[in-house]
């Protein structure tokens, strides 16, 4: 038998984050947490380092028989896309454990809280049974409502109630279609659904009902009102999880579910989900120009980077759907390496207001230089990774509809408006006295770290992501 | 001759055991007395248990009949294994209860031995309830059932709060026990018999559209005194009161025992007197009730701040689901729902009453903030219970009420399963706000938590049963 790295990956941050509870002190628990964190990250990479690219097969499969009385497998594997996205979560579970002061409130639940949902998360991205998968889809919903709720922001408990019923209510319908397809097809396995075939109005209403769970993550407009409210509240760690990782969830089940599962449906509203992204590109961009509150600000612009990522995926051309599986991992990491770089002014200056800040660029040159980097991604700047997916998605969209296309591409434009008068505002600006901080310390420094590397060498080099989710992606069309 | 009575050794015992407490109190010092008739009724459950498991008969859902009354044809007593499988978690209930009652009387000064012989009469009367397929029987048996409880609900006679309860329920439940005889006098006037097998017999050769007006009216009747038992709406509205000042475990008690053995009741009746085609019209008139079950469930339960009545609330929600299951006939998906909800609600009651603020059991939700504060683990385990109450995966109420939708879109209701699924988001905002409160609100005043160690240990071995169901769901089903 060979040995179960999925499960490994899976369960060693669930079952170790005992070990935090056990710890005595703040820092302990920290620490701990912050080992086990990066022993499953190199454990991920190992996986990497063993996955075969060429292999059009699913690989590492682990299949047992869970519920046999109602035909519910525990079945893990992974193809290339869910390999890049659990190394996106690995990573960024372990730089936000890292990140988080071990001075917290409940350190020892908080810590163990991340270690769970960093394990739920893995698991999500390598169930093809689709009951395990709902399983892991919204279990992930407890320790993020612990976490906003325990830790967040004065707002905390209206923001976790939102996001938790929000999605719930996603969900829950999400579930009935799978029962749906289950009596059809008497079989929960995702990979044996590909082969079923639906008729059109059947794959109407299920693709409804799913879509609506699967738009409530992402998050698309119309559905996403919990997003700004959940993320402004939620402490910096929770917030790079929720926009690094959480958000992919929608994106990445719509590839699992939508396109292979209900091809005919998704040819039939596929328009009208890339209207309704460019919508959401063009809108949240206005509205991120509008706030003051950096969080919101970067929370909008999840919304519409998301929305970049939604149009690639309908857009349903190999090109868009690989470039938006290299958006969501771009998007993993800037959106990630904004949220720490906020969590950074707000740790020292205990304000998130945009009017309330200037300056920082003389007193705080490295953090200066951080954000530039981030913000430039974020806008898309050539040469970094973001540039190369929202050019793979454009052109690959380009084909299914040449005005939606030319319409996002304003979106491109809205970004640069926003994020280039966010840095204006906060770090030139000499209007507004701020009081003396400290530049970046050695811990901040470790973080954005890997988080600029990555996007600086995925813009340059992006084959590095292609070379892997490619097969994959061939497999869906 | 006296082998025909094997099949009855777990209610002749049962009776027994009741006369015995009975004599064993009255002749016990007044210090000993509750002890001893405790250490009775709470061996005797656990050999009744032990009865019942060996005495249920192997062969697969085969009705096994005795005959008392040798000139007719018509089973007085039953054993089949629905029946008896029910009684097993009637009396895994019962022990469960009797272990939180015990330190909870002690706490409140009610240590009455008089406690543990109604409660033994309680199940008892449950146990008869549920081996009959005669009305009279059936009757009998929730009579047996209802007052035991009407009494030990104000089992604290010198709370006036507690004795209104108790009458409030002993009024409310003797209306429904009225009904449900007139509905029995009239099933006897219109087939001349109570007898459910001929009851069936006389519908399948009337034919269902043809059926008098009479055995409709009747039919409908002694459905709604056995609604009233389960709490579904609109006979629901006694249970908020009535628990709202109960003596506390009877809360588990009236949740858990009264409610199932309302629901198996229900469902032998349907399961024996439907004929092969059942109309449309049962389905839809039996699904509405219970998704107006599930919808006032939980929209009522979303402000309610009071921790019994909230359970009421639950419990009322939770019969809508069970309510599906016993409608469509499948006694699995019934039996595994029933199981978890009566555990996870002894765990829920349990963990309530395993601690007192300023002296006293907690009353508010807002009372339970002081858990938190005193003791961080096991308040986390109480936020876990909450949490499967509210069927969140990966947490076991989730694999029942997936079985529950399961079977409602196989059987083609997807409309009531959309609908079933939507209001159980309301069930989980309420659950939420339970959290909210234990966890999720600071507190500032400082003040005595005691523990109430016994109830503490039960409820970490509840919990523990909770999470290996949890992990591995198939074990249950297994067992069913």
């Amino acid at each position: 038998m060979e040995f179960p790295i999925l499960s490994t990956l899976i369960f060693l941050p669930i079952l170790l984050s005992l070990f935090v509870v056990l710890a005595r002190t703040g820092k302990q628990a920290k620490i701990t947490a912050a080992i086990i964190s990066f022993t499953n990250f190199v454990l991920s990479l190992v996986m990497l380092s063993a996955f075969n690219v060429a292999d059009a097969n699913m690989q590492f499969v682990e299949l047992y028989n869970w519920v046999p009385s109602f035909n519910i497998q525990y079945f893990l594997a992974v193809d290339g896309i869910s390999v890049v996205l659990i190394l996106l979560t690995t990573l960024l579970s372990f730089l936000a454990v890292y990140f988080s002061p071990s001075k917290v409130d409940q350190a020892r639940l908080y810590y163990s809280m991340f270690l769970v949902l960093q394990g739920l998360a893995i698991g999500l991205f390598c169930a093809f049974d689709a009951i395990l998968f709902y399983v892991f889809f919204e279990a992930m919903l407890i320790p993020m409502f612990l976490i906003i709720g325990l830790w967040g922001g004065e707002n905390k408990l209206y923001a976790t109630f939102k996001f938790f019923l929000y999605t719930l209510f996603g969900s829950v319908l999400f579930l009935v279609s799978l029962i749906y397809i289950y009596m059809q097809t008497g079989s929960f396995s995702m990979l044996a659904w590909q082969e079923a075939s639906f008729t059109l109005l059947e794959q109407k209403w299920l693709f409804v009902a799913m879509f609506i769970a699967f738009a409530i993550k992402v998050p698309m407009a119309g559905l996403h009102t919990w997003l700004p409210d959940a993320h402004v509240q939620a402490p910096t760690a929770g917030s790079v999880i929720l926009a690094g990782v959480l958000l992919k969830i929608g994106t990445y089940a719509m590839l699992r579910f939508l396109l292979p599962v209900l091809p005919d449906a998704s040819a039939y509203f596929a328009h009208f989900v890339m209207a309704l992204s460019v919508f959401a590109i063009i809108y949240a961009s206005f509205i991120a120009y509008a706030q003051t509150d950096i969080k919101k600000m970067i929370a909008y612009s999840s919304i519409a980077h998301m929305g970049f990522i939604t149009l690639g995926i309908f857009a349903a051309t190999e090109l868009a759907i690989q470039g938006a599986i290299m958006q969501m991992i771009n998007h993993g990491l800037v959106s990630a390496g904004l949220f720490f770089a906020i969590g950074v002014i707000y740790e020292r200056l205990h304000t998130r207001d945009i009017n309330k800040l200037g300056g920082l660029a003389d007193k705080m040159p490295r953090y200066a230089f951080v954000f530039m980097v981030l913000m430039l991604a974020s806008v898309g700047l050539p040469g970094t990774a973001n540039f190369v997916g929202e050019i793979t998605i454009l052109m690959g969209s380009f084909e299914a509809s040449a005005v939606l296309t030319l319409l996002a591409v304003t979106g491109v434009l809205l970004g640069a408006c926003y994020m280039l008068k966010l840095y204006k505002e906060m770090f030139y600006k000499q209007t507004v006295e701020v009081a003396e901080v400290k530049d970046l310390i050695d811990k901040e420094v470790i973080v954005f770290t890997p988080l600029l590397v990555l996007i600086i060498v995925l813009g340059l080099y992006p084959n590095l992501v292609f070379d892997i989710t490619a097969t994959a992606v061939k497999g869906l069309m | 001759m006296l082998d025909q009575f094997i099949p009855l050794l777990p209610e002749i015992y049962l009776a027994g055991l009741v006369l015995a407490a009975l004599v064993i109190g009255m002749f016990s010092k007044e210090e000993t007395a509750f002890k001893n008739t405790f250490v009775i009724a709470l061996t005797g459950l656990i050999g009744v248990f032990g009865i019942t498991l060996v005495s249920i008969p192997e062969s697969d859902f085969a009705i096994q009949t005795l005959f008392l009354v040798k000139e007719t044809t018509e089973s007085f007593y039953v054993t089949h294994p629905i029946a008896m499988l029910t009684k097993l978690l009637v009396a895994l209930c019962g022990i469960v209860l009797l272990l939180i009652s015990k330190p909870y009387l002690e706490n409140r000064q009610l240590v009455k031995f008089e406690y543990n012989v109604l409660f033994l009469a309680a199940v008892l009367g449950a146990f008869v309830a549920l081996s009959s397929m005669n009305l009279l029987i059936i009757f009998i048996g929730l009579e047996l059932l209802s007052f035991s409880t009407y009494i030990l609900v104000g089992f604290n006679r010198y709370s006036t709060k507690a004795v209104k309860s108790a009458n409030k329920y002993f009024i409310v439940g003797s209306i429904s026990s009225a009904l449900m005889l007139y509905g029995i006098s009239l099933v006897y006037i219109t087939t001349g018999t109570v007898s459910y097998e001929v009851i069936a017999m006389h519908i399948a050769q009337t034919g269902i559209s043809d059926l008098s007006f009479e055995l409709y009216m009747a039919l409908v009747l002694v459905a709604s005194g056995l609604f009233f038992k389960i709490a579904i709406v609109p006979l629901q509205f006694y249970l908020r009161d009535v628990l709202y000042a109960a003596n506390r475990p009877m809360l588990g008690f009236i949740s858990t025992i009264t409610k199932v053995v309302g629901l198996i009741v229900l469902f032998q009746m349907l399961a024996v007197i439907l004929p092969e085609e059942i109309p449309e019209l049962y389905f839809n008139m039996m699904l509405s009730f219970a998704l107006i079950t599930i919808f006032i469930g939980s929209v009522t339960a979303l402000r309610e701040n009071n921790i019994n009545r909230l359970l009421a609330y639950s419990s009322i929600n939770n019969a809508g689901f069970m309510l599906i299951g016993a409608a469509l006939l499948n006694f699995e998906v019934t039996a595994i729902y029933v199981f978890n909800y009566c555990l996870i609600i002894l765990a829920i009651v349990s963990f309530i009453l395993s601690f007192k603020v300023k002296g006293e059991y907690i009353k508010t939700i807002q009372d339970l903030a002081f858990i938190a504060k005193k003791d961080k683990k096991f308040s986390f385990l109480g936020v876990m219970l909450i949490f499967t109450l509210a069927g969140v995966p990966p947490f076991m109420m989730f694999y029942a009420k997936f079985l529950i939708i399961q079977e409602l879109v196989s059987s083609g209701f997807i409309i009531s399963a959309v609908m079933a699924v939507v209001f159980s988001v309301f069930g989980a905002a309420y659950c939420l706000r339970v959290i909210k409160y234990i966890y999720l609100t600071p507190l500032n005043e400082d003040v005595s938590i005691q523990i109430v160690t016994p109830t503490k240990v039960l409820t970490y071995i509840l919990a523990l049963v909770v999470i290996a169901f949890s992990i591995l769901p198939d074990l249950l089903f297994k067992l069913i």
